[in-house]
């Protein structure tokens, strides 16, 4: 009966995967953080590629937790604050929209040099459900700018700040075909499964008085998305789809541990 | 006759392992000759509890930006809202399916609008096209029968790989005109056939389900 068990679970993982529980960020290209000591950065509420907004709106809610406060004497002025001060019209929004909506990459892969950012069952005061070890991957070789190379100031709607984070969230889909073949040679079924991958968002910082971009990264969370993962993940205190925030908050800040726990902060209903 | 085994006989015990081997086969045969098309993929929305009073503005046909009245008509059925979608632009609807940024400073409009049509909360869909990235891979299941020991595994073997292939989407959200906010979200990957075809009320009836505004069946 023991072997019969060992059988089962080797099939069972061959045929259903295996997922792992730590979280593993992934960012591409690779930036060198810029210099932000003593700046103001107005983050401004997110974007969307596509027509799915899940990443969107949980990243709209990251992004004023975890913006909240000021990181590494950086002072961030969050989303809605930012909604609050800008004089932004509908046109313009919209217009912020279009020309951020470009055409990113459908497949990035984590790559080599890993970091480990996290390991524990404890954030700050936050306890969380089990032990999270988190880890970056980044890619060494990447370079390639993925945001407008500028944007008309007057998109940033006026706003009192040095430096403008335009946040982009989009998710993609992929669909594998497999069909199973006995000793490789005999074909005895088929599968076709589509499923998300992990979720992902664009950074750019722009500097507000000129336009220009200065920085931007993809922030993503390694892995696929299956149905079910959606449930799962429902029912956790660590949501996937805040990690990108809290991704680019380390990039931007260095320390991972602050803005780790301002993400998983309970939020209050308006 | 004697009714002793010869000594030549196998033992029915060193039977076992190959009972054991056969079993596992037909185990494995039975799985991998199930044929599945799994294709949802839902995600809730911010796990802010929702309100009980909505209005229902309809699912908009991205392609052609129009209302599709079926599936506005399945939607209003099934959720029992009451229909405030022919009060509704095609602009406003694009606007109301637009991203978060956009939704947060359009306060204006949104106040508008709430008042006009008496309603603070809004439940929209969007039945678009979404590409995914598509690979085949031959999932070769190799079986091993070594003494004492059966194994079995697979082994993925990619051999294509096509960029933009076209497949239906279902988008559901739940918006706070008040806030601004877009409160959940189901989204659904679909065969392409099911933007041709149209909604059916399984797939109305699992996003209403998905975003917790309708009481599971029992």
């Amino acid at each position: 009966m023991q072997r019969l068990r060992v059988i089962a679970m080797l099939l069972a993982a061959s045929l259903c995967g295996c997922t792992g529980s730590g979280i593993q960020l992934f960012t591409h290209p690779n930036p060198t953080s810029p210099n932000l000591t003593g700046k103001t950065v107005a983050v401004l509420p997110p974007m969307t590629i596509g027509v799915e907004q899940g990443i969107s709106i949980m990243a709209a809610a990251a992004l004023d937790s975890v913006f909240s406060a000021p990181l590494a004497s950086i002072r961030f002025v969050p989303p809605r604050e930012v909604v609050a001060q800008a004089s932004l019209s509908d046109e313009q929004a919209a217009e912020l929209s279009r020309r951020m909506g470009v055409h990113l990459p459908i497949v990035i892969e984590p790559k080599r040099l890993k970091t480990r950012l996290f390991v524990g069952d404890r954030v700050g005061e936050t306890e969380l459900d089990s032990k999270v070890d988190v880890t970056l991957q980044r890619d060494p070789m990447a370079t390639k700018w993925l945001s407008p190379d500028s944007l008309p100031p007057e998109l940033f709607g006026g706003i009192e700040a040095d430096y403008a984070l335009v946040t982009v969230g989009f998710s993609t889909y992929r669909q594998v075909t497999r069909t199973a073949a006995l000793m490789a040679i005999l074909p005895i079924g088929w599968e076709r499964e589509v499923s998300a991958d992990g979720p992902r968002c664009l950074f750019a910082l722009y500097d507000v008085k000129t336009g220009v971009r200065i920085w931007d990264v993809i922030v993503g969370v390694g892995g696929l998305m299956r149905s079910d993962h959606a449930t799962r993940y429902a029912d956790r205190s660590i949501d996937p789809r805040i990690m990108p925030v809290v991704g680019a908050a380390y990039l931007l800040g260095g320390d991972f541990d602050i803005p780790f726990e301002r993400a998983l902060r309970p939020r209050s209903v308006d | 006759m004697n009714p002793r085994r010869s000594p030549r006989s196998p033992d029915p015990t060193r039977r076992l392992p190959a009972v054991r081997g056969l079993a596992v086969l037909v185990i494995l045969l039975s799985l991998a000759c199930q044929t599945r098309y799994r294709s949802a993929v839902s995600w809730p929305g911010d796990s802010v509890p929702l309100p009980t009073t909505i209005a229902s503005a309809g699912i908009r046909q991205s392609a052609s930006g129009t209302r599709d009245e079926a599936a506005s008509a399945l939607l209003v059925e099934k959720s029992g809202y009451p229909d405030v979608g022919p009060a509704l632009s095609e602009e406003e609807v694009s606007k109301l399916l637009s991203d978060p940024a956009r939704l947060a400073h359009a306060a204006g409009w949104r106040n508008e609008l709430e008042k006009r049509i008496g309603y603070r909360h809004l439940v929209v869909g969007d039945l678009a096209q979404s590409r995914v990235e598509a690979s085949k891979e031959w999932l070769a299941l190799v079986l091993l029968g070594i003494p004492a020991v059966f194994v079995a595994f697979s082994i993925p073997i990619a051999h294509d790989r096509r960029s933009d292939v076209p497949h239906a989407s279902l988008a559901l959200r739940v918006i706070d005109l008040a806030t601004g906010r877009i409160q959940s979200e189901f989204f659904a990957m679909m065969p392409a056939r099911s933007a041709r075809d149209g909604l059916s009320d399984h797939h109305v009836e699992t996003a209403l389900r998905a975003m917790g505004l309708v009481e599971a069946k029992r």
